[in-house]
């Protein structure tokens, strides 16, 4: 089944592995939705010092949609799943009480995160703090994957096992509210910038640190030619090396040692006019 | 702003790999010295268990999966090498880390190599892989079909081939830097990046894309070998990535439009001055962010 296309809600007459399915899919299609958003708050940050001015907004929306779903719905929603386990099986709750503290920590982060952002001049983005918050939106970026990855791991290794009918029953009550990361036009209606952005044929993604101006490209260019250009005449020298001493290799007489000395100084004369002439010629 | 393990990788690609392609070498010579570069990687990445179980029947494909680990995800992976060179554990440690970063298993299929073999050998493999992945069990909506370089016009290719049988598709395509067009149009980024790109030449491009259709350059066109004349309509997501400064930029660019045009959610990362193949190379930074985005892809598309 496609993300976003959950089976139809489960009633009270459904069988307990029908409501667990729905209830954890619910829960997959939260953090297809997640990992989405995640992507493009990584494109967005890195660009974040160069052109503040677009990141900016998609990564506003980006904050605000993960705090008014991701940290709101989808991480309430685990954690009631989290306390029914550990109701049932104490043992598999101790692997989850670190994703329980993950959560808290992951939405003050979050605010903390927004809060700067919007406050932020643009200025001051295209300087230090921007550096400061771009590296902070990628650590938040990393320990979401990672607590994302803990997470399935739990998933895979026994909710549905553990838990029982009346316990789905509790869990499916009021999770009604779906990810809007998991269709493009409910999104646009309330993170618009956002939904935009992931709706482009093309995103620009760049290294860390990357600020408007710093590099310039006509030295950077001219350094690459002349790097190829010395690499190719480099390799060229090599061969040359390698088929003189072959040559010098086969000598048996002295004829024959005038020949190649002969045909050694050619080669050898043809390459250095090539070496001096070459690089002038590109 | 480029790292400066990505800056070093180029300047040494520019000086070795880029010389080495562009020069007039045979095709032992150039899988020896590619080989080469194969000794920087282990046999079998920490943590893995390589498996060969369910093997092909002409080719060699492994199992990578994480010790200990159980998931439903599956990434069938078409490895590179313009199709007549490879790098077996390159592929296998860059894979590695895309299954751990999206709590996957993988198939790594070692289609058969042109001269020797020239299409549709390793083509078939690809696609024979595919149906023995559906004969053992795997719901389509939990495979995810990966290449890089030439790998990556493979896997689109099969799409297409996976689609034209009539098989279900699966959910979703990572395409690493593809190879979509054989014909080596000389114009777009084959030319504007070609003194930029630090690891291909198209120099002799022209003899090393005849060998993988057996010298019948009128099979250039067919959308198997070249997708990007393909009818994408029908296919699953598709996710590419490329460096900017690539002469193989606009091949994803021209299949991401072709793609949308037929319906297809389709889009294209184009990462700030990134060499070829960078996502495989796991010193560098820029590949570790990649292979995230990847498997962000992944979580997307099998939930």
């Amino acid at each position: 089944m496609k993300p976003g296309a959950a089976k139809r809600r489960p009633t009270s007459r459904t069988s307990a592995s029908d409501a667990a399915d729905w209830f954890m899919r619910l829960l997959r299609d939260d953090h297809a939705g997640l990992s989405r958003v995640l992507r493009e708050i990584d494109a967005q940050q890195s660009l974040l010092q160069s052109s503040p001015e677009t990141a900016r907004p998609v990564l506003g929306e980006a904050m605000r949609y993960l705090l008014v779903y991701q940290h709101s719905v989808h991480h309430p929603r685990e954690d009631r799943l989290f306390a029914r386990i550990r109701g049932r099986e104490p043992g598999l709750y101790r692997n989850m009480s670190r994703l329980v503290r993950e959560h808290r920590t992951g939405q003050q982060q979050a605010e903390a995160l927004a809060g700067e952002l919007s406050r932020a001049t643009l200025a001051q983005l295209r300087g230090r703090t921007g550096e400061r918050l771009a590296k902070q939106l990628q650590a938040y970026v990393q320990h979401t994957r990672a607590h994302m990855r803990r997470e399935e791991a739990v998933f895979y290794t026994g909710s549905e096992r553990v838990l029982r009918a009346s316990d789905w029953a509790v869990l499916m009550e009021g999770a009604e509210q779906r990810d809007p990361a998991g269709d493009l036009a409910r999104l646009a209606a309330r993170y618009p910038r956002l939904a935009a952005r992931l709706s482009q044929p093309e995103r620009q993604v760049s290294g860390a640190g990357e600020t408007h101006g710093r590099t310039c490209d006509g030295a950077q260019h001219f350094l690459e030619r002349i790097v190829e250009t010395y690499g190719m005449l480099a390799q060229e020298t090599i061969e040359v090396t390698r088929s003189n001493l072959a040559e010098l290799r086969r000598v048996r007489t002295p004829l024959a040692l005038l020949r190649t000395v002969g045909s050694i100084r050619t080669r050898s004369a043809r390459l250095a006019a090539r070496v001096v002439t070459h690089p002038f010629r590109r | 702003m480029v790292s400066w393990q990505t800056t070093t990788a180029s300047l040494l690609s520019r000086l070795t790999v880029k010389q080495l392609l562009q020069r007039d070498v045979s095709v032992e010579k150039l899988r020896g010295q590619i080989g080469a570069i194969e000794r920087l990687f282990p046999q079998h990445p920490p943590g893995f268990e390589v498996a060969h179980d369910h093997p092909l029947p002409n080719c060699d494909a492994d199992w990578l999966r994480v010790r200990g680990a159980r998931t439903d995800r599956v990434l069938l992976h078409f490895p590179g090498g313009a199709y007549v060179v490879r790098l077996p554990n390159m592929e296998r440690a860059m894979l590695a880390r895309l299954c751990t970063a999206a709590n996957a298993r993988a198939r790594i299929v070692f289609y058969r190599l042109a001269p020797e073999h020239p299409f549709p050998a390793g083509h078939e493999d690809c696609i024979g892989a595919y149906e023995q992945l559906l004969a053992l069990g795997t719901a389509p909506e939990q495979i995810v079909i990966s290449g890089i370089s030439a790998g990556g016009g493979m896997a689109l290719g099969v799409l297409l081939a996976i689609r034209d049988r009539g098989l279900p598709p699966p959910a979703g395509a990572i395409l690493m830097s593809p190879l979509t067009d054989l014909t080596d149009p000389h114009d777009g980024s084959r030319v504007s990046n070609a003194a930029r790109d630090p690891v291909l030449s198209h120099r002799r491009g022209l003899e090393m894309r005849a060998m993988y259709v057996a010298g019948e350059t009128g099979s250039m066109v067919h959308p198997y070998v070249s997708p990007v004349f393909g009818d994408f309509t029908g296919l699953p997501p598709l996710f590419f990535q490329a460096g900017s400064t690539e002469i193989l930029l606009d091949d994803s660019r021209r299949c991401v439009e072709r793609a949308r045009a037929a319906g297809v959610a389709a889009e294209l990362e184009s990462w700030k001055e990134m060499p070829h193949g960078w996502q495989g190379l796991p010193f560098v930074p820029e590949s570790a962010r990649a292979i995230e985005h990847c498997a962000d892809f992944v979580r997307e598309r099998c939930p």
